[in-house]
Order: structure tokens, then sequence, then C-alpha cells
């Protein structure tokens, strides 16, 4: 500390009270914390809103959709169309859209159908082939702007004119006009139902549309379809018996025969009605040869060596690969039908003779051809009663 | 006092008090929201901290927004050379005050999707004199905004706007709040997170960051051992918020606003101006 400066001298209480006053500056300085000298700058009101991917069909804000074709609607002359347009909502963004319908009874087989999108065809063949279309090979569905459906491939836009009207028309073909069996089974399973369902996906940062199926799309798969059943059972027992053929060597007395419906399970007589049949036990007063039975739309031929006590199921057997209406004289000769099994009175509704000698055996089977395919074809094949 | 006078001396020391009451009471409601009227003291102006930012926003790889665009600069890019040149250049920008630009929202998104992802890039700058940074991430107004058929089969049943946790946006919005530093200052700004800053603001949702960072805490660049900006430079604070892709429905249409608040102190002032805790 020098003293030798032109009179700026500071002895030590002068350097002590100066150290004072700063510290007491300082400390005013803390005490007053408002009073610091700051700057704020704020970027305010920033905002983040989701968006929203929602599906519309029909207008409805839902994923599924179930459409019905009752017997009364469809005929050889008539279609029963349905029509169902599937889009999303204005205010959703633009997705891929899956639908997917699951086989059903192995009945819908036996109707026509075509499938029109957007006023295209894209589908024609047999309704039951139509649903297998559009379950998909792996039950993952139809992207809806799928090439297979007339689409360009890109995903849907959102509003009313995004939205792909899908328009299934079923049809009897003519060939039903032989087979009265199969009629009453479409009868008995009216309305065929088939249910759609939907599923839609952002289509930002998902360039590929991912199948709805386990394995390629870690977000939604498709619940798996039921298996398919027998009538409207509910399927797990497989087909219910639908009528049985006794064939035998010498004609037969039907008011001689009886029958009992047994549990296929404890093989015991069912006591009371049931409304279905799986396993029946016949007694005949004449020897049978074999017995033909008709489960779903299965034939099963199971041979007997001249016994008069017969029991048969609705799996048992050898499937035969016959047309519908071969139950009309599923025999060779003589023999008897217990025919139509009756749902609601738990009995066959008619117990009738067979005599299929004279008229040259069993008809012709059906030429294959004409039968429904189920191939896609790009345009219609304007055939089976197109009432264009 | 002066005879005559209507006040006794305790009117006069309750009047006082109550001053110093009403003083206190926007302090508080500063401490919880951050306050867009409460800006620079004036009379600091010269000698005090003078914070000035700028920023970049992308948004799925686009960009966005940037601030050049108010003093008719080039687009800023995602670089430290852009932002230094910004900075040299004066072209960093109040936003608060009243030589503010009308910036708006610099960030707004109003259809995020769950994959999308976006990068907040701010450059502060300190002006004239060396600056202690702070930051305050308040995140409010969480909202349903009713529920789509989507949502409601998706499990989500909250249809109350009201609820201070209304809607679940929040807490699927995954937040990074980094000092954008690069290493050894070089490659810093450029919202790419190098391995080298491992320093990190915050880190989690958008309801955690905002639960950690609405009370403010100091920014600290970590640079030359000083927490300081010193005057005349400029140093990028990067904000990555992305949606997992796996989010579900139950975000849809739901929304959150956002606001991002920094506060510039003197170096010596550790006192946490948004009202949190301390230095």
């Amino acid at each position: 500390m020098s003293d030798r400066g032109d009179g700026f001298r500071l002895n030590r209480r002068r350097l002590l009270a100066a150290i004072s006053t700063v510290g007491a500056v300082g400390a005013l300085t803390g005490r007053g914390a408002a009073a610091y000298l700051t700057d704020r700058e704020t970027l305010a009101d920033n905002r983040m809103t989701a968006g929203a991917v929602t599906l519309s069909l029909d207008g409805l804000d839902t994923g599924q959709v179930d459409l019905d074709f009752t017997v009364d609607d469809y005929g050889f002359e008539n279609r029963d169309e349905e029509t169902v347009c599937l889009g999303l909502d204005d205010d959703s963004n633009p997705a891929w859209v899956w639908i997917r319908a699951c086989p059903g009874d192995s009945i819908q087989d036996a109707l026509d159908a075509r499938l029109t999108v957007d006023g295209e065809t894209a589908y024609t063949g047999s309704l039951g082939g139509l649903l297998d279309f559009l379950s998909g090979s792996d039950g993952g569905g139809v992207l809806l702007t799928d090439a297979a459906l007339v689409g360009d491939g890109d995903p849907v836009t959102p509003g009313a004119d995004g939205a792909v009207c899908l328009t299934v028309a079923v049809w009897a073909p003519t060939t039903l006009a032989d087979d009265p069996d199969t009629v009453r089974e479409l009868k008995a399973a009216s309305p065929l139902g088939v249910t759609i369902d939907a599923y839609a996906e952002q289509s930002r940062h998902v360039p590929t549309p991912r199948r709805p199926v386990t394995g390629e799309n870690p977000s939604f798969t498709f619940p798996a379809c039921e298996p398919t059943g027998g009538g409207e059972g509910d399927g797990d027992d497989g087909y219910a018996i639908s009528n049985v053929s006794l064939c035998t060597s010498t004609p037969v007395d039907p008011d001689a025969v009886t029958w009992t419906v047994r549990d296929p399970a404890t093989d015991a007589d069912v006591t009371g009605a049931v409304d279905e049949a799986f396993v029946v036990t016949v007694t005949s007063p004449v020897p049978v040869q074999s017995v033909v039975v008709k489960a779903g739309p299965e034939f099963r031929r199971v041979e007997f060596d001249d016994a008069t006590t017969v029991t048969v199921s609705s799996t048992g057997g050898t499937l035969l690969d016959v047309p519908q209406r071969f139950a009309r004289c599923a025999c060779d000769g003589d023999g008897i039908k217990l025919d139509d099994w009756n749902e609601a009175t738990g009995t066959f509704d008619a117990v009738v003779a067979l005599s299929c000698g004279d008229g040259g055996g069993p008809p012709p089977r059906e030429p294959t051809a004409d039968e429904p395919t189920g191939s896609v074809l790009p345009e219609s094949r304007g055939a089976n009663g197109d009432d264009r | 006092m002066t005879h005559g006078s209507p006040f006794t001396r305790r009117e006069l020391l309750a009047a006082i008090g109550g001053v110093g009451l009403l003083a206190a009471a926007p302090r508080v409601a500063g401490a919880l929201r951050p306050d867009p009227g409460f800006t620079q003291y004036t009379y600091a102006q010269t000698s005090g901290p003078d914070l000035r930012v700028a920023w970049y926003e992308r948004y799925n790889g686009t960009r966005l927004e940037e601030s050049n665009r108010f003093t008719d600069g080039g687009p800023l890019t995602n670089t430290s050379d852009a932002f230094n040149e910004s900075g040299d250049a004066g072209r960093f920008v109040d936003v608060t005050g009243p030589n503010a630009v009308t910036a708006g929202p610099v960030l707004s998104i109003p259809n995020a999707h769950p994959g999308d992802e976006g990068l907040l890039l701010i450059g502060l700058r300190a002006e004239d004199a060396d600056a202690r940074a702070w930051l305050s991430i308040t995140a409010y107004d969480f909202a349903e905004n009713s529920l789509t058929e989507p949502e409601r089969t998706a499990g989500d049943t909250t249809t109350d706007d009201t609820a201070t946790d209304a809607g679940e946006l929040q807490h699927h919005v995954d937040v990074t709040c980094w000092y954008d530093t690069g290493r050894f200052g070089v490659g810093g700004c450029n919202g790419s997170r190098d391995f080298s800053e491992e320093a990190v603001v915050a880190a989690g949702t958008l309801a955690e960051v905002s639960d950690a960072l609405s009370g403010g805490v100091p920014l600290d660049f970590g640079l030359v051992e000083s927490a300081c900006i010193d005057a005349g430079t400029q140093r990028c604070l990067a904000l990555r918020w992305r949606i997992d892709p796996s989010v579900t429905n139950v975000i849809q249409s739901d929304s959150v606003r956002l606001d991002v608040a920094f506060a510039a102190t003197t170096c010596d002032d550790t006192t946490n101006p948004f009202g949190g805790g301390d230095e």
C-alpha cells in the first residue's frame, strides 16, 4: 500500500470503511431481488394438437357393418343388392383402409354373387367365394383401394369424395331349380348375414400399407374368423344331419321304419326334441346294404352288411364327391329316405320310399363347369340372370 | 407528518404495506406462468442483460419456421455457422417487450400423428453484457376436445376438459432438451445430439418436462467453466419432441399448449427469476 500518490491516500480505517460500503451495496442489491437486472423472452402460445383417423361407414362412425341377404329378396331373376360406402370423416386424416369379411355357412357357395366397387365389377362368382376373396388368404382382408377392388392403391382421402362404395349383389343360379334340398337349406339359412369389418390406419409414416394380420401390423389385427360350421348352430360340432338314405335290396315300407337320435358324446338315446341331430340309429324291417348321410353340404356313405339296425353319424363313412341334388336318389335301387330334418320339431319331416332303379340310377352329376368358380374377373361375365 | 393530514402513522404504514403486497402479487403470478407482460426493466437497459433469441423449427424433416425472416436475412439453418453469423449480423430478436417482433407461436402443430417428430432450435444471445440464462417450459391447457370413436374404443373415458390433466397427449409427447454446444464448440446448433453432448436440461414426456422446468432452471452451457453467455456471443438450446409410433388412439384430437420462456440475469445473480429453485 503506497502513500506516495498525489494526495490519494488510503489509511486502514478508510479502506475498511470502503470495503464495508461495498458490502452494504451488495447486500442491498441482494435483498431487492425484484430489482435485479433481468430480461425475459417468452416464446408463448405454442400449441400441439393430435390429429385423428376416424372411419365412416355409411356416414356412421363405426368400424363394422352387417349386410343381410334374405331369400325373399333374391331368386333366379331377382338380385338382392346391398351397398355400403366406406370412407373417412371430414376431419380425419388420410388413411389406409382395410376391409374384411369372414367366410360363413358353406351354403353360401350355392349362391352367385357379384361385387362392384364404385360401379366397376371387382368380383364375380359364388357368394362363398366372394367372402373368401374379402377375407384374404390370411384373414387380413383386402385394402379398400387395392387394384383387386379396382382401386388406385393410394390411401383413402377424407370426406365423402374419398369414400368407396361396395355393392354386393346376390342371386340364385338357375341350376338350383333342380336342387330342392339346397333351396330348402337356403331358406333355412335366410337371412344370410355378411359382416364386413373395416380398419383404418394413418398413412403418414406408413408408406406401405400394413396388412392387419399378426406379424405384419403391430398396431392391429382383425380378430380371427369364427370357424365355419353347419346350419345355424354354433358350429362347434360340425354339420348336423339333414337327411339319411337307407339303401336296401328290396322295397321298404316307410311306416315300418323307426329311428332315434343319439347323443354323440354319450351314445345314449336323446330324450325330448333336439334341434340338431348328429348321430341317428335307424331300424329297418329289411336288411340295409348302405346308408348315405347328408350333413351340411357333405354326403357320406357308410356300408352295412345287411344289418337291420344301423347307426350313422354326421362325420362317419366315406365322403362322396357328388352334386347337391344327389340326395334325391342316393341309392342305386330300392331304399328309404328320412328326409328334411326339421329344427323346430326335432324330427325328420318325412320318411319316403326310394325306388331309383327305374329312373336309370342316380342322376348324372352336374357339369362342374356351370358351378361357380370364384374367379376374379375384371368385367361382369353377364351370365346367370344378369339384369342389365 | 403535516398537521391536519388525514393519515395517522399506522394508516400510512398499512398503506405502504399494501403497496408491497400489490407488488408481490404479480411476482407470484409470474412464477406460476411466465408472464409475457413482465419484461425488461428499461432503466437497466444500458448495463443490464439484454437477451435476444433466434430459432429454427423443423417438423418431420421439413423446416417450418426460422427467425431471420423478421430481419430480412437469409433463412437460418441448423448450423452453428448460421447462428453465429446471424448473431453477429444483429439478426437475433426480442420476442417480448417494446421492441419485440410479432413472432406468433413458434411451435404450431395442428395435426400431430404417432411417428411425428420435430425440433425447435433456439439461439440465445447475450447482447451488450454477459448474461446468465434461465429456462422455463410450461405446458398447460391440456384438453381432450371430445372423444372420437377410436378413442372410446381404445378405452379413453376422460371427457372433463376442466381437469388439470385432461387428455393424454402431454403424456405421449417425448421431449429432450439439451445444450446443443457441439464438441469443443464445433458442430453445435445442429439439432442433432452428438454423443459428447451429454448435458441434458430435461428429458421425458412433455408433462414430466413441464413439471421439472416450469419453475425455471439455470442454463449452464459449460463453456470455459462459466455458466454465463459472454456479451456478444450466442449459444444454442435444442428441444426435440417425438410421438412414438406405438402411441395409440387415446391421443386423437387431444391438445396441449406450451410456453418456452427465457430469462437473463446478470452473471452474479443466482436468484431464479421464474420463482423456482435458485442456482
